[in-house]
C-alpha cells in the first residue's frame, strides 16, 4: 500500500505531537476541569494556546507531514496516476468550480488544504489519525458510523457518502453494508484519487464523483441511504441548506439520512467555550455558526422528517476532552421505510 | 567536531528548568523545542545502537533507553500549567 512514509526521525517527532496531544486532551484538560481553579486558569491559558500549535508542529515543524510529503512528491504523485485495476470508479469533473467558502479559507492548519498539492490527500490521510483519534481502532468512528448505516438500511440499497474524502467513511460503508451500492462524491480531486486508489487497493466496488454538495451531481430518487460524516460542519449554513434540500431530492421516498458531526447538545460551560475555541484554534470556519443553528429545525425547513439527535461518546467512558459527536438522522416523507 | 557525550547534558530536567517564568504565549515554541529534543534524542540513541551493534563501546551513552516520548511530554509540559504567571 502506498502511503505517506516517515524517516525514523520524522516518526519520533510525530510520536512526540501525538503524545502532547493526548497529555493536551487529557491531564490538561482535568487540570482545567479540576477544582484548583488557580491550576485550571493557568491550564486554560496553556490548554488554548497549544491547541493550534499541536497542528502546526503536525503538519510544518521539523519533522512536519508537509515535508516527508514534498520528498516522496513523485512516488505519491506515480501511485495516483498508476492505480491497480479493479471494480472501483472515479469519475472527475475538470470544469467543477470549487466554492469560495472551501478554497478562500484554511481548515485545520494543513497548508493548502487538501486540494493544493496531489499529495495533499496522502498528508491528511496520515494526519487524520492523530488529531481526533477518531480512528483508534477500539474506538473507530467510521466503524461505528458504519454500522448505524447498516442499521437504517438493513444492510444494503443505494448509498451516497457525500464529502466522501480518501475513502475512510465509504469503505467502513462497505465493509458494514456488503450487499448495498456505495457511492462517494467529493470537491477534493487529491483525496478522491486517494479513495480510488484505498477502494481498487481493497477490492471494494466504491463509485467516486467529484462535484458539489449543494449541487449532487445524480437523478432525482437515486438513493435509499445518504451519509455525510464530518461534512456539514465544514460548510457555511446557506451552503449547508442547499445540501440539505439536495439529499431531499436524490433520496428515494422514505430515505434517511444519516450524519456524523460535532453539535452540543448539552454542555456545562467550560466544554461550550472549549467546543467554540476550538472552531477558532483549530481553523474550523463554520463550526460556531453550525452549534448556532436550530439543526432540527433546519432539517425539518429542508424537508425532512423523523429528525433525530443522539450524542456519541469519541471514547466511551473516557474523561478526556472531546469534540461534541453527535449523530444525526433524518428522513424524507412517505416510502415504507 | 561536538563530542556526542555532551548532547546527553540536554535532559529533560534541565530543558524543563530552563525557564520558570514562562508566558503562555512561548508554550508553543517550549512545545516545539521540546519536540526536537526528542527528535534528536532518538538519533542519538540510534546512533549508540549502532556503535554497540558493531562491537564499539557506547561510553557513557550504554544503557541509555529508549526516548519516551510521552515522559518527556509529562516532565516538560506538567510544569508549564504550574509556572505560568497569573
Amino acid at each position: 500500500m502506498t502511503a505517506l512514509t516517515l524517516t525514523r526521525s520524522e516518526r519520533a517527532y510525530q510520536d512526540f505531537v501525538r503524545a502532547a496531544r493526548g497529555w493536551w486532551a487529557g491531564p490538561l484538560y482535568r487540570d482545567m476541569a479540576g477544582d484548583d481553579t488557580r491550576r485550571g486558569a493557568a491550564a486554560y491559558r496553556v490548554f488554548c494556546g497549544l491547541e493550534g500549535a499541536l497542528q502546526d508542529l503536525k503538519y510544518v515543524g521539523t519533522g512536519g507531514l508537509t515535508h516527508a510529503a514534498a520528498r516522496q512528491r513523485d512516488a505519491l504523485v506515480d501511485a495516483l496516476a498508476d492505480v491497480p485495476e479493479g471494480p472501483a470508479t472515479l469519475r472527475l469533473a475538470p470544469d467543477l468550480e470549487l466554492p469560495g467558502y472551501f478554497t478562500d479559507v484554511s481548515f485545520h492548519h494543513q497548508p493548502g488544504g487538501t486540494t493544493a498539492t496531489p499529495e495533499a490527500g496522502f498528508v491528511y490521510e496520515y494526519a487524520s489519525g492523530s488529531t481526533t483519534r477518531m480512528t483508534d481502532p477500539a474506538t473507530d468512528m467510521h466503524a461505528r458510523f458504519a454500522a448505524r448505516a447498516g442499521d437504517l438500511v438493513a444492510g444494503g440499497g443505494d448509498v451516497l457518502d457525500v464529502g466522501c474524502g480518501f475513502g475512510k467513511s465509504t469503505i467502513a460503508l462497505a465493509r458494514a453494508l456488503p450487499s448495498a451500492t456505495i457511492h462517494g462524491v467529493d470537491l477534493s480531486r487529491p483525496l478522491l484519487q486517494l479513495a480510488l486508489l484505498r477502494a481498487r487497493e481493497s477490492e471494494l466496488a466504491l463509485h467516486f464523483r467529484q462535484g458539489r454538495l449543494e449541487h449532487l451531481p445524480y437523478p432525482d430518487d437515486s438513493f435509499d441511504l445518504v451519509t455525510a460524516s464530518m461534512v456539514i460542519h465544514e460548510m457555511p449554513p446557506a451552503a449547508m441548506r442547499d445540501f440539505f434540500a439536495e439529499a431531499v431530492r436524490v433520496l428515494r421516498p422514505g430515505g434517511v439520512l444519516l450524519c456524523l458531526d460535532f453539535y452540543v447538545l448539552a454542555a456545562h460551560d467550560l466544554a461550550e467555550a472549549l467546543h467554540r475555541g476550538h472552531s477558532r484554534r483549530n481553523e474550523e470556519p463554520y463550526l460556531e455558526q453550525l452549534f448556532d443553528l436550530d439543526l432540527p429545525a433546519e432539517l425539518r425547513a429542508g424537508g425532512f422528517v423523523d429528525v433525530g439527535l443522539e450524542a456519541s461518546a469519541q471514547r466511551p467512558g473516557s474523561d478526556e476532552w472531546s469534540l461534541p459527536w453527535t449523530f444525526v438522522t433524518a428522513r424524507t416523507a412517505g416510502g415504507p421505510r | 567536531m561536538t563530542d556526542p557525550s555532551t548532547l546527553t547534558e540536554l535532559t529533560p530536567d534541565r530543558l524543563a528548568e530552563a525557564d520558570t517564568t514562562l508566558h503562555p504565549g512561548t508554550a508553543a515554541a517550549l512545545l516545539a523545542l521540546t519536540a526536537e529534543v526528542h527528535m534528536l534524542r532518538t538519533q542519538l540513541y540510534d546512533l549508540r545502537a549502532q556503535v554497540v551493534a558493531n562491537g564499539g563501546d557506547a561510553g557513557p551513552l550504554a544503557g541509555w533507553p529508549e526516548p519516551d516520548a510521552a515522559a518527556l511530554v509529562r516532565l516538560v509540559m506538567d510544569r508549564l500549567v504550574t509556572e505560568v504567571p497569573r
